[in-house]
């Protein structure tokens, strides 16, 4: 055994991008993504960019979608997240078509840095919000330019909705806003009004709506979660630094265990507090937000992301954990129950819980890593802070993979 | 050595926290944001440098120890370790090298009579170094119950697992 410091994924040559798409098999739009961000990864850093170009940019945009006259004001950075750019402005126009008398929209730009915390479609994250108005809250969408024909990375342009992510009487400081606590007042109407979201998310018709860079996968049939895992898999390899022996084994695991789905539900990916809006006010969600990791799948996998301890906190008597800033686990899986009609299966929860663990470790440990080093975010500080959490990550993967194997037996 | 490592880190971050910090624009929250972050990464690296060649050596140590446990030929790690020569890149290189033959192994036991007995040695073994990686981490604030953690100096001598 030679020990190199050559390292393949920092500028990965042809053969080694072809070889890893061999190996893991994905949807043809994520395979379209993560081949593009490997083609590039030995190439620029992430380039700066003013608020000044972005404006500039968004001209051109809207000069090339719109009919009618326009105008772009109040463009300003939004903070938050740890994966996108995005800017706030105000747009005077007419509406999409031009027929709406003169007014004032406030939209936010979402743009990609040249590599990011988690590398995915603008154009997936497009169509699932405009298929998806209707059926939940989400903030009205009007372009995307995955292919970056005009801004400098793909992008993508929605509407602003009001609303807050975490009320301003939750004074945690947290990178991400991790385990927000919604108080006793807001927290009821907050937890009807998620629950009623995801129950409407999950058991929607995913084959009646418009998704046609997302492939549907069948129930009876565990090809859909292998995908997912296959996907995982391959973005572990593309940017891991040292390999991680534990991960490898869990990666074993999660393809061996795989189980058929039961129902095909669109799953958010990232469903948490602090991926909604709600309004201050009365609790009531006024958006769901960042869909980039949306797929359609197994229920499970949301359930298990909401309920990770990393979201949850105590209640004001300082004994009783609310999942989710919500409910104690019980209740919240009892709730979900009433509000979809659909079970939980506790042998589901227990592979989710592998597999969110072995997925959040792969975003902080290998992706947040290989970003950081090629110098390809907008905040390449913000990603190197959070492989600090990894640790704590491989705990809980460590955990949840000896739990699942001794309830399996394997 | 003149100027010391330590000290020019240490006059990078009074630089920045005393003359730049207060020249940049409130109204560019990322910049601040990123400025504190920047202060906050240049002192636990001022903290942890010390004990870095303890940590990659500890590494080094438990991946020999685990491929001898699961069969895995670890090549030249041994003579790295055991030499006072090899430089922390040349330690991690070999920890690197160490840990591809592990994975491959585990790979390759998937549904042999192996499996169990290597599996049951990976999850074994993960548990001193996530200790490590966590103890390591800490002034970063992520951790909800730092006591709960064994000390790095600990850890890093080999004292302690859960």
């Amino acid at each position: 055994m030679a020990a190199t410091t050559f390292d393949p994924r920092q500028t990965p040559d042809a053969a080694f991008i072809a070889g890893l798409r061999a190996r893991f098999p994905v949807e043809p739009e994520i395979d379209r993504v993560l081949t593009r961000k490997m083609e590039r990864r030995g190439g620029a850093r992430h380039r700066p960019v003013t608020l000044e170009e972005l404006a500039g940019c968004l001209e051109r945009l809207l000069a090339a979608k719109l009919d009618r006259p326009f105008v772009v004001t109040e463009t300003r950075w939004m903070t938050g997240g740890s994966s996108k750019l995005q800017v706030a402005f105000a747009l005077d126009w007419h509406g999409v078509d031009g027929t709406a008398p003169r007014h004032v929209t406030p939209m936010v730009l979402r743009m990609s840095p040249a590599e990011s915390i988690v590398e995915t479609s603008r154009r997936r994250e497009f169509e699932m919000i405009r298929a998806l108005a209707g059926l939940i809250p989400v903030p009205e969408v009007y372009w995307e330019d995955e292919d970056a024909e005009v801004f400098p990375y793909p992008a993508l342009v929605f509407a602003l909705v009001p609303g807050v992510a975490k009320p301003t009487s939750d004074t945690s400081q947290q990178v991400t806003g991790l385990g927000i606590n919604y108080g006793p007042a807001l927290r009821p109407v907050v937890t009807a009004g998620f629950m009623d979201g995801l129950a409407r998310l999950h058991t929607a018709d995913a084959a009646a709506l418009a998704l046609p860079s997302f492939e549907l996968p069948r129930a009876g049939s565990n090809a859909g979660i292998l995908r997912q895992v296959a996907m995982w898999r391959r973005i572990w390899e593309e940017d891991r630094g040292e390999d991680e022996p534990l991960m490898q084994l869990a990666a074993g695991w999660l393809e061996d265990n795989a189980p058929a789905l039961d129902h095909a539900s669109i799953i958010h990916g990232d469903c948490r507090s602090g991926n909604f809006l709600i309004d201050e006010a009365d609790g009531r969600i006024t958006a769901w937000l960042d869909w980039e990791l949306a797929v359609i799948g197994d229920r499970h996998q949301d359930l298990t992301w909401a309920t990770s301890l990393a979201y949850a906190h105590m209640a004001e008597d300082g004994k009783t954990l609310l999942v989710n800033g919500m409910l104690p686990l019980a209740e919240f899986y009892a709730a979900y129950e009433r509000a979809t009609g659909l079970t939980i299966d506790q042998a589901r929860i227990r592979y989710f819980r592998v597999y969110n663990a072995w997925v959040a470790a792969i975003v902080c440990i290998a992706t947040a890593y290989r970003a950081a080093k090629g110098g390809k975010s907008h905040q390449d500080v913000v990603l190197t802070w959070l492989n600090g959490i990894g640790g704590m990550l491989l705990a809980q993967l460590r955990h949840a993979l000896i739990e699942a194997r001794a309830e399996n037996g394997r | 050595m003149i100027p010391e490592i330590d000290v020019q880190l240490a006059a990078v971050a009074k630089a920045l926290a005393d003359n730049v910090l207060p020249a940049v624009d409130p109204a560019n929250p990322m910049a601040v944001e990123q400025l504190h972050l920047a202060l906050a990464t240049l002192g636990i690296v001022r903290q942890r440098l010390p004990d870095l060649h303890a940590y990659l050596r500890r590494d080094l140590t438990e991946a020999i120890a685990l491929a001898a446990t699961i069969g895995v030929d670890a090549g030249s790690a041994a003579a790295v370790l055991g030499s006072p020569e090899s430089s922390p890149q040349r330690i991690e290189a070999e920890v690197r090298a160490v840990k591809e033959a592990i994975t491959a192994r585990i790979e390759a036991a998937r549904g042999t009579a192996d499996e169990a007995a290597v599996a049951a040695a990976v999850l074994n073994a993960a548990d001193p170094a996530i200790l490590r990686w966590r103890a390591w981490a800490l002034p970063m604030g992520f951790e909800p119950d730092p006591a709960a953690l064994p000390a790095l100096d600990d850890l890093l001598q080999g004292k302690t697992t859960t």
